[in-house]
């Protein structure tokens, strides 16, 4: 469809008389037929637009004649372009009128005045971001992640709508009375006692690590416990369970990296995942592999070379997003 | 702002000609795209959720400016880059739509729809062709198109499948089809 598009638009009517007919001949009988070209060739010697329309709207039919042709299995393609049609208004009903605003203003960026919906920060995939907050605690965030910060008299609390946070806490010298620091995670909250100190939302569990420092940690069924410098801990719907022998470096994120010992690969493959957009998963005959290593969260594709360097696996991608590890033939 | 290397982008005033506005100030393009490159890839960030893609997307964005025969007006480049880079987003995600949906219909498919890689690619880029000539039509309109262009069904059989009446599918595929005449044979 490269054509050089001529001067005036033809009168909508015209058009929709044209298509009209179009249609009528498409579905009519061979006896109607005949009789039917010869009312078209009236109608079309009536009016230059109406001839010019017609020869319009046959090119289109003709257009997408060519196009059907290019199709393997045109029944298997309607539901195809119609599920990804469906799939796009609704990205683009939900995320494009965000930029429309960002339009209409003065082009800048979106501040959460506008998005009150939206938390207070957050990170795309990838994507990694440090804040420092008002009372002087530093807050990282990783990948995929989203942090309200809701300050008071009473308390510093950041909730973590998503993902996963490093806090270091600040001094917090400007307050006049003091004022903990918490983090509240989808199963329990965090009371920092001077501390750093990470924590990680998923979909079943929370995970708390400290670094320097302690927490006290309150589950949301009321039970509490101390963490120390070292320790992790998971938070579930069952409890507060201390996590012995980790296999993920809990905090090397903040450095961009990913550090893992012993690591099954299926586990490995899913932590790897939160970094890269798309579908990444793992053949079930590989997952109980297991690796060690240190890897930069900034290029995941390498990872994945890595993998099939160091594993009996290779990569089979179907598309970029597409990208399955399976065992090597 | 931290200056950022340009090496890509600015090779390209030396193989194809820039718009005119550049070709006088050789340096216009180069601000622009050091006063607003780290902006762009945030904003991209966010619509994406993907950094990588976000960067792709930038530097495609930078690149349409470039080649284009659009003069930039002096205060407002942000909205201009916003506007390129909001046709690349769709361009994006309609692709992305698109492969999931094929995929799927492969994976449950698989001796129907799996033509050899040159005809899959062909398949892919009509159906991306498709899609955007289909974009902003009522879901219905869409899919009685469809079903009538494609699956070759007939208005009854139409009819019946979206339980509407027979006309209303006339009346669907005729809506349809002057909306692709205009996007054919109107759009500048």
């Amino acid at each position: 469809m490269t054509e050089p598009t001529p001067e005036t638009p033809l009168p909508k009517a015209v058009v929709r008389q044209a298509i009209a007919w179009h249609l009528r001949l498409e579905s009519a009988t061979e006896e109607e037929h005949a009789t039917l070209v010869v009312r078209l060739d009236a109608w079309c010697e009536r009016h230059p637009d109406h001839r010019l329309a017609w020869q319009r709207v046959s090119q289109l039919n003709g257009e997408f004649s060519d196009m059907a042709q290019r199709l393997p299995d045109h029944r298997t393609s309607v539901p195809i372009v119609q599920r990804a049609s469906r799939d796009l208004d609704r990205r683009k009903a939900l995320k494009l009128l965000l930029a429309g605003c960002a339009i209409g203003g003065s082009g800048l960026w979106l501040t959460r005045k506008h998005m009150p919906w939206r938390a207070d920060y957050a990170t795309g995939t990838g994507e990694r971001r440090r804040i420092v907050l008002a009372d002087g605690t530093q807050v990282m965030l990783n990948t995929a992640s989203a942090l309200d910060v809701a300050f008071d008299d009473k308390q510093r609390l950041l909730v973590l709508r998503a993902g996963e946070v490093l806090v270091d806490s600040g001094a917090d010298a400007a307050a006049l009375h003091r004022r903990p620091l918490r983090v509240q995670c989808r199963f329990g909250l965090c009371e920092a006692l001077g501390t750093r100190f990470n924590v990680r939302d998923d979909e079943h569990a929370s995970r708390l690590s400290i670094e320097q420092g302690r927490v006290e940690m309150r589950h949301g069924q009321g039970r509490s416990r101390i963490a120390e410098s070292g320790e992790s801990y998971r938070l579930d719907a069952s409890g507060i369970h201390r996590l012995e022998r980790l296999t993920l470096d809990p905090t090397a994120w903040a450095r961009g990296m990913l550090v893992v010992t012993d690591i099954r690969l299926d586990a490995f493959v899913a932590e790897l995942a939160r970094y890269r957009w798309g579908f990444l998963a793992c053949d079930t005959a590989v997952a109980g592999l297991r690796l060690s290593g240190v890897f930069q969260l900034a290029s995941p594709q390498q990872v994945l070379q890595h993998l099939e360097r160091t594993l009996p696996v290779t990569v089979a991608s179907r598309t970029d997003w597409w990208i399955r590890i399976e065992p090597r033939a | 702002m931290a200056m950022k290397p340009l090496p890509i982008i600015v090779s390209l005033t030396v193989t194809k000609p820039p718009s005119a506005m550049y070709a006088e100030s050789p340096t216009a393009f180069e601000c622009l795209y050091r006063a607003h490159h780290d902006w762009l890839r945030h904003w991209l960030c966010r619509k994406l959720e993907c950094s990588e893609r976000a960067a792709d997307l930038t530097h495609d964005t930078f690149l349409r400016l470039l080649t284009r025969q659009a003069h930039v007006a002096g205060e407002t480049p942000r909205a201009l880059l916003v506007t390129i880079a909001k046709g690349l987003v769709v361009d994006h995600w309609r692709r992305f739509a698109l492969e999931k949906a094929y995929l799927d219909a492969q994976a449950t498919l698989p001796d129907t729809y799996a033509p050899a890689p040159e005809a899959q690619h062909e398949a892919l880029q009509t159906l991306e062709q498709l899609i955007a000539l289909l974009e902003g039509l009522k879901p219905k309109v869409r899919d009685a198109f469809l079903l009538y262009q494609l699956g070759g069904l007939s208005h009854a059989q139409i009819a019946a499948r979206l339980q509407v009446s027979r006309r209303t599918t006339e009346r669907y595929v005729a809506s349809a089809l002057l909306h692709c005449y205009q996007l054919r044979f109107e759009n500048d």
